[in-house]
């Protein structure tokens, strides 16, 4: 009986030891900061990808979105949503490339997909680090 | 001349016999002038002497009228070394316009030589020679016109044949060649940078030699339906430098090699397109004579281009066009 108690309670501790570190792995250790794929491609003289720095603001985590197809597009603020490790927005309409974000921030890395209302889709990988523009 | 003004005054003109879309350059009814296909003329007819003419690019490689001249050419607009005809080889010897200055056999031996004034007009010195590759690398007719693509360029004169359709819009002188300055300039192909209005951008800077095949792209894309959101067309050189300011790269790409900068180049929201529809606007863009940087080492697949070689002078013509605000306006 009491083997029996002993196994429960050690079965328990290792449950909680488990699920504690997933929970760990699953919350991004830091938030803020400027995540990008931007780069310059010399073949054809353009500048090309995105670059997304995440700030802290009284209503919550915003950020300042910014496409390059060619050349740098205008900066676009949205709302980011953080849910464990999932990060979304939505991209307001007034912007050319509205639509929606949604991915996972792990590792100083966001994954995702960019849905535009027009119809596209891309797929993207935005490192954390300093900004094309440093 | 920006085209799209005289697209109605369609007609067949002697001696072409290359199917396909073709428009006249030009605008008399004389007969002497020329069809072009996409931009390229294909057969002349000149005082009842009726030329074929094959082209490599927009160079033309090869005239066929009884015998044939063969051009040895190189990559950039108007870049020739040799012309082959029933007298021989003869070598190209050219100054910082292009002009050539001389024809010299297979021994080095001068042979014709050609000297000008600033605005072209020729004196022709030494053994006749059926070369027309005279001021600028440009077509001398023989009727003392020169074939600049697009337009016919009087030499005795300093003007161009027809006048700009655009008429205010493209500047108070409608026969303007080079902005009077022919010592600075060349303009193989008689055009000029054009403002537009593309979707997506508003306003926005072109060559206005690919404005029928970005038009035909807009057409063809729009026949599927797809809608195509341009993001760059021409730009500036600091503005192009300012682009490569990444200190990351450790060499920046050098402003001045862009074809954006010469205005023969258009970017467009490539994201935003549908991935089952981006095949699609390639090809579209590409039966319409574009390139596309999706086929580049480093893809670029925002990029649609059209490169006529000769870029660092194409670049220096725009860059100082635009500057002097000499844009005229163009519709797609």
């Amino acid at each position: 009986m009491f083997f029996v108690g002993h196994m429960l309670v050690t079965r328990s501790i290792l449950a909680l030891v488990v699920l504690s570190g997933l929970l760990a792995a699953q919350q991004p250790s830091k938030i803020t900061g400027t995540y990008t794929s931007m780069y310059f491609n010399e073949e054809g003289g353009d500048l090309l990808g995105q670059e997304l720095k995440i700030v802290l603001t009284r209503r919550g985590y915003q950020g300042a979105l910014q496409f390059a197809e060619g050349g740098p597009g205008g900066l676009i603020i949205v709302d980011v949503h953080i849910n464990g490790n999932k990060i979304s927005f939505t991209i307001p309409e007034t912007a050319p490339e509205a639509g929606r974000f949604s991915g996972t921030l792990t590792n100083g890395v966001i994954r995702g997909i960019f849905s535009f209302k027009e119809g596209g889709e891309e797929k993207v990988e935005l490192r954390r680090g300093k900004s094309y523009w440093d | 001349m920006c085209p799209g003004a005289s697209h109605e005054d369609q007609r067949v003109w002697h001696g072409c016999t290359t199917p396909g879309r073709t428009e006249p350059v030009g605008g008399n009814d004389e007969g002497e002038l020329r069809l072009r296909r996409v931009g390229r003329c294909v057969g002349k007819n000149i005082l009842s002497q009726t030329t074929q003419l094959v082209y490599d690019g927009v160079n033309q490689a090869q005239e066929i009228s009884g015998t044939t001249a063969n051009r040895l050419t190189g990559l950039g607009i108007d870049e020739v070394f040799a012309r082959t005809d029933s007298s021989g080889a003869r070598h190209f010897l050219t100054d910082a316009l292009a002009s050539t200055l001389a024809l010299l056999d297979p021994a080095g031996a001068f042979q014709t030589q050609y000297t000008y004034e600033p605005i072209g007009k020729v004196t022709v010195s030494g053994p006749s020679s059926g070369n027309p590759f005279q001021y600028t690398s440009r077509e001398n007719d023989g009727t003392g016109l020169y074939y600049y693509r697009a337009r016919y360029y009087s030499a005795e004169k300093g003007r161009f044949l027809s006048e700009d359709p655009l008429r205010f819009d493209g500047g108070n002188n409608f026969y303007v060649y080079v902005l009077n300055d022919p010592v600075d300039f060349t303009d193989p192909l008689g055009l000029k940078l054009c403002r537009i209005r593309l979707q997506g951008m508003g306003d926005a800077y072109i060559d206005d030699s690919i404005i029928p095949l970005v038009r035909n792209w807009i057409a063809l894309n729009e026949a599927v339906p797809i809608s195509v959101n341009f993001t760059e067309a021409f730009r500036l050189s600091a503005y192009q430098a300012a682009l490569s300011s990444n200190p990351n790269v450790i060499t920046p790409a050098t402003p001045g090699s862009s074809l954006h900068e010469a205005g023969f180049a258009v970017d467009i929201a490539w994201s935003r397109i549908p991935k089952n529809l981006r095949p699609l606007v390639v090809s579209n863009a590409q039966r319409s004579g574009l390139n596309w940087g999706g086929e580049f080492k480093k893809p670029d697949p925002v990029h649609f281009y059209y490169d006529p070689g000769n870029r660092k002078q194409l670049i220096r013509d725009a860059q100082k066009e635009y500057t002097r605000g000499a844009q005229c306006r163009c519709s797609l």
